[in-house]
């Protein structure tokens, strides 16, 4: 048992000198013809990475949300500068175009609504059938006190001095068992 | 003096003109209530017309115990079946229903003296059996009677003038009668008992040993020889006294005559040395025609110089510690203050007892105007210092320590004050009264073992222990005492359910049937198997303690049946309210409201204990309350949010509500690239 650790590192010191050179050559041909590329896309994707550092979201899922409407405002400008030879002019001159900076920032701003707006949505779908929905809560607890008696209101009064304090409602887990 | 009149029965409604129906006794011994033989009363019983009905020619009787006292169950047992030419024959014993008391009784059924009872009082006066046959016509009877009843390693302790019959209508063959309807020596006249034994009060005296039967067959022959009792006008105390002074044999005999061919074994059955008292072996000898010397009583120590008390002069330690007894307030000042040990030390030159009683009085930091328990503690160990054969005194109570539980079981009969018990195994006078006395005897370790599992006892306050469950454990045949059970004389495990069918219907619904003594008696009599229900019934939560009731009563009747208790079932029935309620659903209460009635119905404990604790349902109700709870708290919560307009969702809501939109976000960013490489290959 023992052994197999060696035998593993043996194999990992054992990558040649030649096969080192080579990936080194492919990676340095692949980065002179992505560079261009590349700048784009760090210009292009800051929003992204601002919403990935500064996310304190419950589902921390920003950066994908912001993201996703931030590369579908980027693609179309990696495709032109793809059809212009991917030369690092064309990078450039995409980069530093206000109309191209703004059409991407905007995209990556519409995922920020999105991000923010679907949960608001679903609070105000509540808001408008809260009438009813209270009408239909009520008629809950008084169907649970006929079942279980008065005892099962302990621990109401708790629930909804969480919700004042916490200004939102809480998710029980059913219990075990 | 005891008489045979029946003067410790209970009520008098069952009197012999009054129309009962006959009762039968192991369906075989029918026993009339309606006819009354006065003549053959005990004092704890009365005696019944019975009938075998497999043979009506027998003539038979039954004594009915009506009385309060605990009959000995023990010596029925032993006795039934036993034939010999001094005693009439123990047929048969049991519990029968009694309609006079509306109750059960103990009843022992006996042969009929067709002769009737030899002396029908104390005080009354008969002809004499002639000397020449009274060895034959008397003696030997009773001897040959003895000796059977010392085969069976017990002892009669009823022996006495008025409970000897004529088995024959010619009054030829004599006979013991019933021992077994009283406590041993409680209805015993003085003149009849040891001076030991007479010290204690009648229901302390105890069964005590062979030699007791030996004195009370003398003192017996001596009254049945003279046709009468010399002392029979004289109070116990007057006798007592003088045995204590002048020896038992002189007090009996006195100036009377006594056939001369029995003075000598008088002599020996009246010794008053136990040691020296004549056994069987020695009156068999004696009836063979060897002559014994005449025997030397050992006279207790006197002193040279007399103990001043209350203007009386005593020499002798067990005078003085009676005398100290009979009046105790007094009593208490010369040997609390010392002068008791001084006359010890000086007139009786007793250094090492003097020291010991000086010990126990200086141990108690009581003086002699301290009226409470220390006092009386050490006033009770110095008096059994100076007369260890004598019996516990302490207080009012005189009791030998054999005859603690019996004594017990009578005073709480009686209602009488039990603190004295309780201060005695509190304070474990055990090891006092075992340290003083001057021969081992392999008793005392069970009695000092008895005493201490009694200190347990009495440390547990609830149900199943307590001065009750003390009662129970040191008496093997007491019946139980729970008020409920009054007259239902339940002396074993088995007779207890039935008993309580029996008074189901006649009790206060709300009152439950585990009452301190009926716990305490299934703890004594049934301990192995119930004591974890007990400990439930003690809970302070109403619904444990209810069903540890039920489960209690449930086991009994798993074990020792019978099949069907409708009534206790019903009484029960009524009770479980706080075990429904402890269900919180309310189908479910509903369900064991409309389950618990058909069991009832079918009397069967077990069966309503599974339905009211059944595991799987109580569970189910627990999780199932749990989630209700949850449920309304949450509906409470989200009302709160929409009376409050805070529409904010929950955080698994608004967690939702993001991926949903970060998946949109990518599914628009494959179809943007999707989008632009159509375009540009198209």
């Amino acid at each position: 048992m023992a052994k197999k650790p060696e035998i593993k590192k043996q194999k990992d010191a054992g990558l040649g000198l030649g096969a080192k050179l080579i990936l080194l050559i492919v990676l340095a041909v692949m980065a002179l013809f992505i560079i261009p590329t590349v700048i784009l896309l760090c210009v292009a994707m800051l929003p992204t990475f601002v919403a990935a550092i500064t996310d304190r979201s419950i589902s921390r899922m920003s950066w994908l949300c912001v993201g996703g409407l931030n590369f579908s405002g980027t693609v179309p400008f990696i495709a032109d500068l793809w059809i212009r030879g991917g030369h690092m002019d064309a990078a450039l001159s995409l980069v530093t175009d206000v109309f191209t900076i703004m059409l991407i920032y905007g995209a990556a701003g519409v995922g920020w609504l999105l991000y923010i707006s679907v949960p608001q949505l679903l609070g105000a779908f509540m808001a408008m059938t809260a009438t009813h929905r209270i009408a239909t809560l009520k008629a809950q607890q008084e169907k649970l006190g006929d079942d279980w008696g008065p005892e099962v209101r302990e621990g109401a009064e708790e629930a909804v001095a969480e919700f004042m304090r916490r200004g939102r409602v809480s998710d029980f887990n059913t219990p075990s068992g | 003096m005891a008489q045979e009149d029946g003067s410790d029965k209970g009520s008098d409604k069952g009197s012999g003109s009054a129309k009962f129906d006959p009762v039968i006794l192991r369906d075989r011994y029918q026993i009339d209530p309606a006819q009354h033989i006065p003549d053959l009363d005990m004092p704890n019983a009365r005696a019944f017309v019975a009938t075998d009905k497999r043979n009506n020619q027998r003539n038979l009787y039954a004594l009915v115990c009506e009385g309060h006292l605990p009959p000995r169950i023990n010596l029925m047992r032993k006795l039934r079946g036993v034939t010999s030419p001094g005693l009439i024959p123990l047929i048969e014993w049991g519990t029968v229903d009694w309609p006079p008391i509306e109750g059960r009784c103990v009843s022992v059924v006996y042969e009929r003296p067709m002769g009737g009872r030899v002396m029908k009082s104390m005080d009354a006066v008969f002809q004499p059996v002639p000397d020449q046959q009274f060895i034959k016509t008397i003696v030997k009877p009773l001897i040959a009677a003895l000796t059977e009843i010392q085969s069976h390693s017990t002892v009669h302790r009823a022996i006495r003038p008025t409970n000897l019959y004529w088995i024959d209508k010619e009054q030829t063959r004599i006979a013991l009668g019933d021992c077994t309807t009283s406590p041993p020596g409680y209805h015993q006249p003085m003149i009849c008992e040891t001076v030991e034994s007479g010290m204690a009060a009648p229901e302390g005296r105890g069964a005590g040993y062979y030699p007791e039967d030996m004195y009370a067959l003398g003192a017996t022959l001596v009254a049945i020889s003279m046709g009468r009792c010399a002392l029979v006008h004289e109070s116990d105390d007057t006798i007592l006294t003088h045995k204590i002074n002048n020896g038992s044999y002189a007090t009996v005999v006195g100036e009377e005559r006594v056939p001369l061919g029995i003075i000598e074994l008088v002599r020996g059955m009246l010794v008053d040395d136990p040691d020296q008292r004549w056994t069987l072996e020695a009156i068999d000898m004696w009836m063979n025609g060897r002559r014994m010397n005449p025997m030397q009583t050992k006279q207790d120590k006197r002193s040279q110089r007399p103990f001043m008390f209350r203007n009386t002069e005593y020499f002798t330690r067990r005078a003085l510690a009676h005398a100290l007894t009979r009046d105790w307030e007094a009593g208490a000042t010369p040997l609390m203050e010392g002068k008791v040990e001084i006359w010890l030390r000086r007139g009786l030159e007793l250094h090492e007892l003097a020291d010991s009683v000086a010990n126990v009085i200086r141990a108690s930091g009581a003086r002699a105007k301290d009226v409470g328990m220390a006092r009386d503690m050490a006033m009770a160990s110095a008096l059994t210092l100076m007369d260890p054969a004598a019996p516990i005194r302490y207080g009012r109570l005189r009791i030998h320590m054999e005859a603690f539980g019996t004594a017990l079981a009578i005073s709480l009969t009686k209602k009488q004050d039990i603190r004295p018990y309780v201060d005695l195994v509190q304070k474990d006078f055990s090891k006092t009264w075992i340290a003083a006395q001057e021969s081992f005897s392999t008793d005392h370790g069970r009695y000092g073992a008895e005493f201490r599992e009694m200190q347990t006892y009495l440390t547990q306050a609830t149900k199943g222990g307590g001065v009750e469950r003390c009662l129970y454990e040191m008496t093997e045949y007491v019946a139980c005492r729970s008020s409920l059970l009054k007259d239902q004389c339940v002396l074993e495990i088995a007779d207890l359910l039935p008993a309580l069918e029996r008074v189901s219907g006649k009790v206060d619904p709300k009152t439950p049937p585990t009452d301190r003594h009926v716990v305490a008696f299934i703890a004594a009599r049934y301990a192995k198997d119930t004591m974890p229900q007990i400990h439930a019934m003690n809970d302070t939560d109403p619904r444990k303690a209810t069903l540890g009731m039920l489960a209690v009563l449930a086991l009994v009747q798993w074990k020792m049946g019978p099949p069907s208790l409708p009534g206790l079932a019903s009484w029960l029935g009524g009770l479980m309210t706080p075990v429904i309620e402890s269900y919180h659903g309310r189908d479910r209460r509903r369900q064991l409201e409309k389950e618990v009635p058909k069991l009832v119905r079918k009397g069967n404990l077990p069966e309503l204990f599974k339905l009211l604790d059944n595991a799987e349902e109580r569970q189910a109700d627990f999780d199932d309350f749990a989630v209700a709870r949850l449920q309304y708290a949450q509906a409470a919560q989200q009302v709160a949010a929409l009376e409050s307009g805070n529409f904010r969702v929950s955080e698994n809501s608004e967690k939702l509500g993001q991926q949903v939109a970060a998946s949109i976000s990518a599914a628009v960013s494959i179809l943007a690239v999707i989008f632009v490489l159509l375009a540009h290959l198209v």
